[in-house]
């Protein structure tokens, strides 16, 4: 029931989300796309006036802004989703290609992350405000403050292509000759060409989460149930690592659904910055060249995403913690 | 005193840093300038007043000044003066300047200069003013919008909490950075636009904070006492209820800050920030990346600031949060 009823109100939401795109991309100055606009008066002279009314008429300008917003609205709802105005591919062809170059960036990002992460977390938890302690965390809101696109500038310039080491590549997801390659020469070009984008993405998110890790840990110790392990005179091993520790990873559930979104979008910055042709690249391309239908598809689905996550995340906090009654929960 | 261990050591510099930035940004115009502050002996024949950066700044006339070529009169001895600590203006190219490494000197480059043959210090410190601008005015926007909106939302409760949650719904679900160049590349972006951009997709963290805070307290014993007094709701909301709540909304604010600081300089990156001429931090590192052999000092410097500033605000986040919380 819960489940349902947080579905429907989804609704609106998405609705809020669609119709604030529309209007965005509705309301640029674009000879094609704006009514009421005399081509003529445009400077650029490249479009003929026949070629523009050509694509008026095939992506639906010519009618009334409201028939529009209607007939995407339809069109969304049947997962249709037009060509691009840029190349006239389809958008789905457009985003199932640059998908799977974000997807595996962050992916491995978000596996390096947990995995040095998590024991960082423990380890400040368990030896909270020792002097350690202290030099880690500090170290990590510095690293957290570094801004991504300036190390990347230090990194692309001392250990790629430049006069200095010449260990990574300055750009690109895979080598030209990457077809011809063995399996192995395959895993290790796409190492080299991913290690420095990697670097970028990683080290800010460190901070984030061992803070989050530590302080559910930290909660986990302090709680009845590790009370009652420790004072059966159970190990320390096994009070800290099966008592507190199991219970502390439940909101790391709740953390993992929310990293859907990020999957599926990308960073701009990186991506732009390491010529990689993924979702935020496109998206950034699709928004400077007027490309309507790629915007509002890449925001549809990130959007469906992003909610899908947070659905998701509910729906196992409930699985990992079953005191959450989600019935009696407040509105969402 | 338990709160005073820890990061706290580290609040001393962080407030330090942000004084320091925030001072710069202030008195940027006499910090950095090709005019002098004073001039106390003139033997140019121009008509110059004793203090012409003060009449150049404050009656607005700095074009006229700045064509005086200052420096060059300096060098030549037909005045002396007293110049600012950067003596080079963050507009004023140079065509046989350009790309010059750090220098020091009565009137060295500092931080080098540019592609253009600008004064990289000047254009930091500049900068600055634009950088801090943007961060507290977006924040300041955030704030406004989040208190409101997560006030309403939790006090009223009903439909309209449930017309106020979609809506923070909506901002949080929609991609920010993508909303942000779509709206830029809507506006155009300038200096005022970048703002209110950054504020209106700021602002939802505030939002649910506060509504939070509004579901957990509007039931409290002083909030009920007020109310049998027949005290309004403006009044429960604002005089009662808000002053209350409003720790972690500070604790938001100070790391919305940095955000906002880091934002505009990553737009500024993308060359789709504070427009063309004006200098902003993530501007010089744009230019940066086209030189990454020749110019260390282009990418070194902007980001040597943003960091400064970033760290400095999420430091003192991070205590605020640790000295606020009631644990």
């Amino acid at each position: 029931m819960y489940i349902v009823r947080r579905l429907l109100w989804m609704i609106p939401t998405f609705l809020g989300v669609v119709t604030i795109t529309f209007f965005l991309t509705k309301l640029r100055p674009d000879p094609v796309a704006q009514q009421g606009l005399n081509p003529e008066a445009m400077s650029d002279t490249s479009m003929s006036a026949q070629y523009i009314e050509q694509q008026r008429q095939y992506y639906g300008y010519d009618k009334p802004v409201l028939v529009q917003y209607l007939i995407m609205l339809k069109n969304l709802a049947t997962f249709n989703f037009s060509t691009s105005r840029v190349d006239h591919r389809p958008v789905l062809d457009k985003i199932l290609e640059a998908l799977p170059y974000t997807i595996t960036l962050n992916i491995v990002t978000i596996f390096i992350v947990y995995f040095i992460s998590v024991p960082l977390g423990v380890y400040s938890a368990v030896r909270d405000r020792s002097r350690m302690d202290l030099i880690v965390t500090f170290f990590l809101y510095v690293l957290y403050s570094l801004p991504e696109f300036w190390i990347a500038l230090f990194l692309l310039r001392y250990l790629a292509g430049g006069d200095y080491l010449d260990i990574f590549p300055l750009g690109g997801f895979v080598s030209d000759s990457f077809e011809d390659l063995s399996f192995w020469a395959q895993v290790g070009d796409l190492v080299w060409h991913l290690a420095l984008p990697v670097l970028i993405s990683v080290y800010g998110s460190f901070a984030f989460l061992s803070r989050f890790v530590k302080s559910s840990f930290m909660e986990a110790l302090k709680a009845d149930y590790t009370r009652t392990a420790r004072a059966k005179g159970l190990s320390r091993r096994s009070v800290l690592y099966v008592h507190a520790f199991r219970n502390s990873l439940i909101p790391l559930v709740t953390l993992m659904a929310g990293l859907l979104p990020g999957l599926f979008g990308g960073s701009v910055i990186i991506e732009q910055i390491f010529s990689i042709p993924g979702m935020g690249k496109l998206a950034y391309d699709s928004i400077y060249a007027n490309d309507d239908p790629v915007i509002i598809a890449i925001v549809f689905f990130s959007a469906l995403l992003t909610m899908i996550g947070i659905l998701l995340a509910d729906i196992a906090y409930t699985i990992a913690d079953p005191r959450i009654r989600l019935e009696g929960k407040s509105q969402p | 005193m338990k709160f005073l261990t820890g990061l706290h050591k580290m609040s001393a510099p962080a407030l330090t840093g942000i004084f320091f930035i925030v001072l710069i940004s202030i008195f940027a115009d006499f910090l950095a300038s090709p005019v002098p502050v004073f001039v106390f002996h003139n033997a140019s024949g121009e008509q110059i007043p004793a203090s012409p950066l003060f009449d150049s700044v404050f009656k607005k006339g700095r074009q006229s000044y700045e064509n005086l070529h200052f420096r060059d009169l300096a060098r030549e001895g037909k005045i002396r003066a007293v110049f600012p600590l950067v003596a080079h203006s963050p507009y004023e190219p140079s065509l046989n300047e350009i790309l010059v490494p750090p220098s020091g000197g009565r009137f060295g480059h500092y931080m080098g200069t540019d592609n253009l043959g600008r004064d990289v210090a000047s254009r930091m410190i500049h900068g600055a003013r634009n950088s801090i601008f943007v961060g507290f005015i977006a924040v300041g926007i955030a704030f406004v919008l989040g208190i409101l909106i997560g006030s309403i939302a939790g006090y009223a409760g009903g439909w309209l909490d449930l017309l106020m949650s979609r809506l923070i719904e909506v901002v949080i679900v929609f991609p920010t950075l993508i909303l942000i160049m779509a709206v830029l590349a809507l506006l155009k972006p300038s200096l005022i636009n970048i703002m209110v951009v950054i504020g209106l997709t700021g602002w939802t963290g505030i939002a649910r904070t506060v509504r939070g805070e509004f579901l957990r307290r509007r039931e409290d014993d002083y909030v009920v006492a007020a109310r049998l007094f027949g005290a309004s709701h403006f009044r429960l909301i604002f005089v009662h209820i808000l002053p209350n709540s409003m720790a972690p909304v500070l604790v938001l604010a100070a790391f919305g800050i940095a955000g906002a600081v880091l934002t505009e300089s990553a737009l500024s990156f993308l060359g789709i920030g504070v427009p063309a001429p004006e200098p902003s931090w993530g501007d010089v590192l744009k230019v940066a990346q086209s030189y990454p052999d020749i110019a260390w000092w282009l990418a070194f410097f902007p980001g040597f600031f943003i960091f400064l500033t970033v760290v400095s605000l999420n430091i003192l986040g991070e205590d605020l949060r640790r000295i606020l919380s009631p644990r």
